[in-house]
Formats: structure tokens, C-alpha cells, sequence
């Protein structure tokens, strides 16, 4: 079941919602299990086949974070290693094994066959969820965790597909709550009003941008003026797939009383590499920081094991992603930019001198063209394609007028544009009050303006919600579920 | 003075409450006024029959036929249909003489497959069985049980009497959509290309007077040809022939039951899509004629009304020379390389349902029998060589 679909909207949601608060009314663990009921059947309602592999996923993990509980004092780091390693195989099994046949392959020359596999969705996310889990009860950040509120962070459908990836600092708590479980009219107002919008992102600007902008990239090799402007459809197209997601999962958790911590923060206003790794999927990137870069030794022992730590950092973050060296050589590109950025901060480190508004906008700029050029190998399903358009945008494919697109094809985008560069995100609009660090650290809007429950903004929401509906029959799916 | 933060909490409701009407209302407002109107506009006529609308203009395009087609057949109830792709809703005139008198209607779609074309019959079935089917087939990706059309959604196909009150309900869930909001938009505002007659006013078939405008936005006849000798477009073997037959089987047994009479043919793409699409895995293709009249054969020794034509190959109609050849605009025959034209149609018609052949015809129409299919496949080949003998430049980029 995908958020985007009549069945969730008029049926699934408000069936939840009243089976939730109705149960709410008598007892609180009765309300957690008909959430996550009601997320094994968002999730079996894929495929029923995965549900077995989430369920086993869910009940070992659980049984291990007891096992690195128990007894913790002594620090078995093995059980440890053997937890995580059982995520690891898993994921490597589902999601990586073919890839590696097929590199095998290519290397050698044999002809390994294929293992016909079945990739559960959003495996890498509920995968990586509790892994963090796991480490954190052996660094002794858990004390004691219960099945229902295990099962259920683990399964949580706003989340389940396509992320955030949270901590279970993050949601256990408020699951443990009970004042959460009273129905809060300022709840409902914030996270339909949260979720309305993730679902016109989505809808009326991802979507229409994938319609309308696809023939520029069509041709096996794209023209200058095709592929540039082609790439520039597909980022703006990426970021209002994947944000729209991420809000209408806090929209829709909201709802239920839970908040689900910000994923996006304008990431096309970024001014330098390590910017936008702070404002694009923030969860991931924390959960890399948190995880790899600094158990890795993040930048404690010298540049050039820091360089070391960012590449490798990068690489992994990229093929999580998917199993295609397309993703590693774009997670590999990132931490490339990212040395550079850091080694460039190095040799600047004398120079006292105030960075001039030109020079900010040449960052965002610059910021924005290696992002870009990035996506390139992000977006090709492999790398002769890839290759073909960064050819195209060197001018190497020759250069032709563009004729394929029409007048809405041009409006879109910049109209995507223009929201994504210039005015104030979901998190500025609906929660500045609650994330007051993310204000701070988007810059130019267009416009200031903090949602309220008024006129203007009931008509705003009502108007969007409509042409939502409106556009559902042509919905597509989302780009970051596939990861 | 009041206190501030009493105010709050006291007015807090009050503005959630108007804000939860606002957006409600405004979302109900608009979404009853767009469905109202797509309905009563209704741009790709998904609920009309025997109304003034279907004599309305439409654009040479028109979208999403399945709907129109399904809802009109319910309506009308014909006595005799034709299945298959956009080459039979091009090529298969409803208004033959052969059937004067009687109701028809043509049922097939753009990129229809073998599945698509079974779910027709099965849909018109519901409200009347019809009495003889014409039935084109493809081989190729198009010979599949699966959905070929991507707008006959399964919701479309009538399952028994209830159809009526779920078809209004199916009606109305599309009107709430953005696509064709634009298009009543542009009707009302005058601005939709009206270009040619609807296919509900010929009965399904898709008029002469659309294809002319459809070619000259493509950019006619010869540039169809340029591309289709380029080089070789194989159009791939079908996934799952044997499942495919034994729908075939199935159903032409099941309605063979119940009288109907079945004329199947095989489509006469021109001479070099037949080239172009095939060539290469020529002896699939013989397999897959050979398989046919297996299951065709087996009905007919059960007493059914059934024929199997190959219009197909290297005849006189499929062989016609191209606008590279003879300098012309257009061809007799053809409309491009894929589709022929109604007059091929008329005589696959008279073909189909005369005993004797026709003068004008020649060589086109073979009737493929356990007794004729190996004579037929080796002419095949032999008049194909011919061909590729006497048209060098024409085949020279393909490689059979």
C-alpha cells in the first residue's frame, strides 16, 4: 500500500486512526497493537511474501538487543558482532547477493546463474533501524525495551518503506508516554495539514515533473541543452519525490500523536557539500555519521584517515542505496567532494576574511552543479548511460534546440524551482516552533509565514488536498521505496 | 484584562474547528464541482451512447477508448464484433455490406493483447452473446494473456447484472482526475481539437478522416517507411505462447458451444514491417501458425462454424510499393507500414466470409488447414526470398 492511493487516504487512514484512538480510550498497549497490526498489513499489503522475512527480522533482533541487555555490564562485544552480522547477511542476502554474481562475472568471465530472489521493500531501512538499535543497547543507551513498543518502532508503517531511519530514542519514548494517546485536535490539524502538502509535492510537482520532462532524457545520447536541462527536471523531481514521502510520513505519524523527526530541510539551498548532507535524507546521513564515521574514527586520528573515513563513509552510504555500482561511484563522488571541501577549509584556515554574498552564492551554486552532476550516475541504470549524459552535458552528444517539451513541461519546472530554492520548506512552514535549529540553518526564502489554523491556510490546504485527489489515477510510485 | 494564556487555550478549538470545516469544505467544494463537470462534459465520452455528444468532434487521438468502447457495447449489445489491436480498429470497417441488418461494433484497441481481446468478448457477452466474431492476431509481445492496453483496467470488464450501478460508480471515480479536468477545459473553452468523428459514431472503428490528421502530424506515410527500414525492429516472441493457446482454446471452445461463429486472421502488416518485426526468428513464428491450427482444426472437427486466414506475408496488398518508390504521398493500402487501410479491410471481410476467392484479391488470404499450413509456410518463405530479391534498397539494412 502506497500513502499516494484512494485505499489509504479514504479507507486505510481513517480506520486506523479511529481503531487507534477508540482503543486509546481503554488501554494504551491495546492501541500499540493495532498499530502495528495495522502496520504488518501496510507492509503484507506490498507482498504478502515479505511479511514473514520483517516478522523473523523483527522477533531475532528483538531476542538479540535482550541478549547484548543481558548482563551488560561485561561488554560482550561479540554479541554484538553476531547481531549485527545476522543484519548484515540478511541484507546482503536480499538485496546484494545477484549483484555480487554479477560482478563476479564480469571479472571472470563465468557465467554464475542468478538466485531468483525476492527484495522485501524498505528492507534496508527497517535493516538499519535495528542495527542502531542494537549498538546502542550495547553502548548501554537502552536499559530495558517491551516486545509491542520494539515490534512497532520496528514496523511502523509512516515509516517502514521509505524511511526516516529513526533512533529509538526518538520514537520509544513517545510511544511510552500515555498523555500521547489522547486525541489532540492540534495533532490532526498539523499532520493532515503536514501530510496534504508531502502529498502535493509528490502528486502535482514530482510527478507531473517525471510526466512532462522524461523526453529529454530519453535518447541514448542526450544532446547539451537536453541533458542539463533534463538533469535539472529529474533533482527537483528527486527532492519533491522523497521529501513529499518523508512529510507525509511525519504527517501521517502525527496524527496518531508520534513525531517523527525532520528529513529534508531545503537541501537545494545547501552552500557547501557537507550542507546538504545535513538538510538531504538527515536521518540517514546522521545514522552514517553516528555509525560508520566516527566507529571508523571519524576525524580523531588526522587528515588523512579523515579523507579515508569520508570515502569509505560515502561508498557504503551509496551502495545502500542500491545494489549497482552506479550508487557507489555517486556515494563515491560525494566523498570526493567532500575531502575536497574539507582539504580546501584546510588551506583557507589563515585567511580571516568574511566570505562576501557573492562568494555564498557561488557556494550554492558551485553546491548545487556537483550535487547534480552526481545524481547523474544516481538516476542511470548503469554506467554506459551514465556516461552518455555526462557526455551530453560537456557537449560532447552536439547541441540541438529542445522542441519535445510544452508550456506546462517549462511552468513546472519553474514553479519546482522556485519553491525548492527559494521559498520556506514544510519544516519552516508547520514546524518551526518545534525544530527552532532547522530555521536557523535554511537561509533565503522568498517569503516568511508559520502555518496557523486560519482562513487562508484551510483554503491552501482544502485547495492542495483537492488536486490530489484529482491526480491520484495518474500517480507514480516512489523513487526511494525501490531502496 | 483577560489573561493571555486562558485566551489561548479557550480559542484554540474554536479556530482548529473552523480550520477542519475550511479544509474539508473547500476539498469537497472543488472535487464536486470538477466530477460535475467532467461528467457532464465528458471529454473522452466513457458514458455515452446514442446521445448528442457522440457525434461530437473529438481529437484524432482520442484517449482511453477501452472506457468508451466498454460502456457503448453495453448499451448497444452487437450481434458481431472484432477483436485484436489498433490494427483491426484501423483496418476492420463496421459498416460492411456483409453485414447489413445487423449490429457492429469494433472492439479493438490501441496495443490490445490476445488477453485484452478475450476480456472484450467476455465484457459484451454479459449483455449479449454476440453471434460472430472477427478476431485479428498479432504475434509478437502482443500475443499474451496479460493487459496489453494499459487503460483496460479490469474494473471495466462487466462480470454479471450489477454492471450498471458499478460502471456509474467506475464513471465517477474518473471524472475526479486532473487529465481530464484539462480536457473538459479545453472543450468548454472551445480549444480541444476537434478533428474527426468519434470512434463511438463509426461503432468503434477509428475513421479515415482521423488516421489523415493522425499521418500528418507524424509526419506521413513515407517517413513511417524511413524509419521501418532503418534497420530491424524485432517486435519479440510471445512470453508464454502455450498459455496463450490454451486460452484460445478455451474460449473459442466455450462460444463454439454456444453457436457463435469465429473468423480469426492474421494481421497483413505491409512486407517490410513483416521484415523488419520477424524475420528473425522466422521458424517461432511458422510454430506459432502451425500451433493455431492445431486448436483451430480441433473445433472445427467438433462441429464449429470457424476459419483461420493468414492475410499476412508477401502478396499483392502487403507487397504494394512504398511513396520511396513510386513518388507518391500516399499508398492504396496502407496508412503506414503497420496498419492497412478499410478497403483491405472490406476485402479480409469478404474474404473471411465467402467461399469462393475473390479476382481482386489474388494471392491474398490463405486458409491455413492442417492440409494447407506446410504448403502455405514454404510459399511463405519462397515469395519472401522473392521479395527481398526485387526490393534491395527497400531491405537492404534488414537482415532476415
Amino acid at each position: 500500500m502506497v500513502f499516494n492511493s484512494y485505499s489509504f487516504i479514504f479507507i486505510f487512514l481513517p480506520i486506523v486512526v479511529s481503531g487507534f484512538y477508540f482503543l486509546a480510550r481503554k488501554n494504551n498497549q491495546w492501541a500499540i497493537a493495532w498499530l502495528i497490526l495495522a502496520s504488518l498489513c501496510f507492509y503484507g499489503l506490498w507482498d504478502y511474501r515479505y511479511l514473514p522475512i520483517l516478522l523473523s527480522s523483527i522477533s531475532i533482533n528483538y531476542l538479540a538487543c535482550k541478549w547484548i541487555l543481558a548482563n551488560n555490564q561485561a561488554k560482550h562485544s561479540w554479541r554484538l558482532t553476531v547481531s549485527i552480522s545476522f543484519n548484515l547477511i540478511l541484507l546482503g542476502f536480499f538485496k546484494y547477493v545477484n549483484f555480487f554474481i554479477v560482478s563476479i562475472n564480469d571479472v571472470s568471465g563465468n557465467n554464475l546463474p542468478l538466485l531468483n530472489i525476492l527484495l522485501p521493500v524498505g528492507i534496508s531501512y527497517f535493516t538499519f533501524t535495528q542495527i542502531a538499535v542494537l549498538v546502542d543497547a550495547y553502548h548501554g543507551k537502552i536499559q530495558a525495551i517491551k516486545f509491542t513498543q520494539y515490534c512497532l518502532f520496528a514496523s511502523y508503517f509512516p515509516y517502514i518503506v521509505a524511511g526516516p531511519i529513526l533512533r529509538h530514542q526518538e520514537l520509544l519514548p513517545q510511544f511510552a508516554d500515555t498523555k500521547r494517546y489522547r486525541i489532540s485536535a492540534e495533532n490532526f490539524a498539523i499532520g493532515i495539514s503536514i501530510f496534504v502538502f508531502g502529498l502535493g509535492k509528490k502528486l502535482l510537482i514530482a510527478d507531473t515533473l517525471g510526466s512532462t520532462m522524461w523526453p529529454l532524457l530519453a535518447a541514448d545520447n542526450p544532446k547539451f541543452l537536453h541533458a542539463w536541462l533534463g538533469m535539472l527536471a529529474y533533482t527537483l523531481r528527486l527532492y519533491f519525490d522523497f521529501s513529499g514521502y518523508s512529510d507525509m510520513a511525519i504527517g501521517v505519524s502525527r496524527v496518531f500523536g508520534f513525531k517523527i523527526p525532520i528529513n529534508f530541510n531545503s537541501p537545494y539551498k545547501a552552500t557547501s557539500v557537507s550542507d546538504f548532507w545535513q538538510r538531504w535524507h538527515i536521518s540517514l546521513s546522521q545514522f552514517l555519521k553516528n555509525y560508520l564515521y566516527i566507529s571508523l574514527g571519524g576525524n580523531r586520528k588526522g587528515q588523512l584517515v579523515r579523507y579515508r573515513n569520508l570515502m569509505l563513509t560515502m561508498l557504503l552510504g551509496g551502495l545502500w542505496h542500491g545494489a549497482n555500482w552506479t550508487f557507489v561511484i555517486w556515494g563515491g563522488l560525494h566523498g570526493l567532494y567532500l575531502c575536497m571541501q574539507h582539504g580546501w577549509k584546510t588551506l583557507q584556515k589563515n585567511r580571516k576574511q568574511k566570505p562576501s554574498a557573492a562568494s555564498a552564492v557561488a557556494s550554492r551554486v558551485l553546491t548545487f552543479v556537483a550535487v547534480m552532476v552526481a545524481w547523474v550516475f544516481f538516476r542511470a541504470p548503469d554506467m554506459a548511460s551514465a556516461f552518455a549524459v555526462l557526455a551530453g552535458m560537456a557537449g560532447g552528444n552536439g547541441i540541438s534546440m529542445i522542441t519535445s517539451l510544452d508550456v506546462q513541461a517549462y511552468g513546472i519546472l519553474i514553479v519546482s524551482a522556485v519553491i525548492a530554492f527559494w521559498l520556506p520548506n514544510t519544516n519552516e512552514l508547520f514546524l518551526s516552533d518545534e525544530n527552532k535549529e532547522t530555521k536557523s540553518v535554511s537561509s533565503v526564502s522568498l517569503f516568511r509565514g508559520d502555518w496557523s489554523p486560519n482562513l487562508r491556510w484551510g483554503l491552501a490546504v482544502g485547495l492542495i488536498f483537492a488536486l490530489c485527489v484529482l491526480s491520484i489515477d495518474q500517480a507514480k510510485g516512489f523513487i526511494y521505496a525501490q531502496f | 484584562m483577560p489573561n493571555s494564556d486562558t485566551m489561548t487555550t479557550q480559542s484554540a478549538p474554536d479556530s482548529l474547528r473552523r480550520y477542519f470545516w475550511t479544509v474539508g469544505l473547500t476539498a469537497l467544494a472543488v472535487l464536486i464541482a470538477t466530477v460535475t463537470t467532467n461528467y457532464v462534459v465528458d471529454p473522452y465520452l466513457i458514458h455515452q451512447w446514442d446521445t448528442k455528444l457522440v457525434q461530437r468532434l473529438s481529437p484524432a487521438q482520442q484517449k482511453i477508448m477501452p472506457w468508451a468502447k466498454t460502456y457503448a457495447v453495453y448499451r448497444y449489445r452487437p450481434e458481431v464484433v472484432y477483436l485484436g489491436s489498433s490494427r483491426t480498429e484501423i483496418g476492420l470497417p463496421t459498416d460492411a455490406q456483409l453485414f447489413a441488418g445487423k449490429r457492429v461494433f469494433n472492439l479493438a484497441v490501441k496495443g490490445g493483447s490476445f488477453g485484452d481481446a478475450v476480456n472484450m468478448l467476455r465484457h459484451t457477452t454479459v449483455f449479449h452473446r454476440p453471434e460472430i466474431v472477427v478476431w485479428g492476431l498479432d504475434y509478437g509481445n502482443q500475443f499474451k494473456e496479460e493487459n496489453g492496453n494499459s487503460d483496460f483496467i479490469p474494473a471495466l470488464v462487466a462480470k454479471g447484472p450489477s454492471y450498471p450501478i458499478w460502471r456509474t460508480l467506475l464513471n465517477i471515480k474518473r471524472s475526479a482526475s486532473m487529465d481530464m479536468t484539462e480536457e473538459s477545459l479545453k472543450v468548454l473553452s472551445g480549444f480541444s481539437e476537434q478533428k474527426c468523428r468519434s470512434q463511438l459514431a463509426t461503432y468503434g472503428h477509428k475513421s479515415s478522416q482521423c488516421l489523415e490528421h493522425i499521418m500528418r502530424d507524424e509526419g506521413g506515410t513515407a517517413k513511417a517507411f524511413d524509419k521501418v527500414m532503418q534497420k530491424n525492429k524485432p517486435s519479440g516472441n510471445p512470453l508464454d505462447v502455450q498459455a496463450t493457446l490454451q486460452l484460445l482454446d478455451r474460449v473459442t471452445d466455450d462460444y463454439c458451444r454456444q453457436g457463435t461463429i469465429f473468423r480469426l486472421y492474421l494481421q497483413p502488416v505491409h512486407a517490410l514491417a513483416e521484415l523488419s518485426y520477424w524475420a528473425t526468428h522466422q521458424e517461432d513464428l511458422d510454430n506459432w501458425k502451425r500451433s493455431l491450427v492445431t486448436v483451430i482444426d480441433a473445433r472445427r472437427r467438433q462441429g464449429c462454424d470457424i476459419r483461420l486466414v493468414d492475410f499476412s506475408g508477401f502478396n499483392r496488398i502487403t507487397s504494394e510499393e512504398i511513396p520511396q518508390s513510386t513518388g507518391h504521398e500516399n499508398m492504396q493500402y496502407y496508412w503506414e507500414h503497420s496498419h492497412y487501410r478499410s478497403e483491405v479491410g472490406q476485402i479480409m471481410l469478404e474474404q473471411l466470409f465467402r467461399k469462393d476467392r475473390l479476382e481482386v484479391a489474388g494471392d491474398f488470404g490463405v486458409e491455413l488447414t492442417g492440409e494447407t499450413i506446410e504448403q502455405h509456410l514454404s510459399d511463405f518463405r519462397k515469395k519472401r526470398s522473392e521479395y527481398i530479391t526485387r526490393h534491395p534498397r527497400e531491405t537492404s539494412n534488414m537482415t532476415p
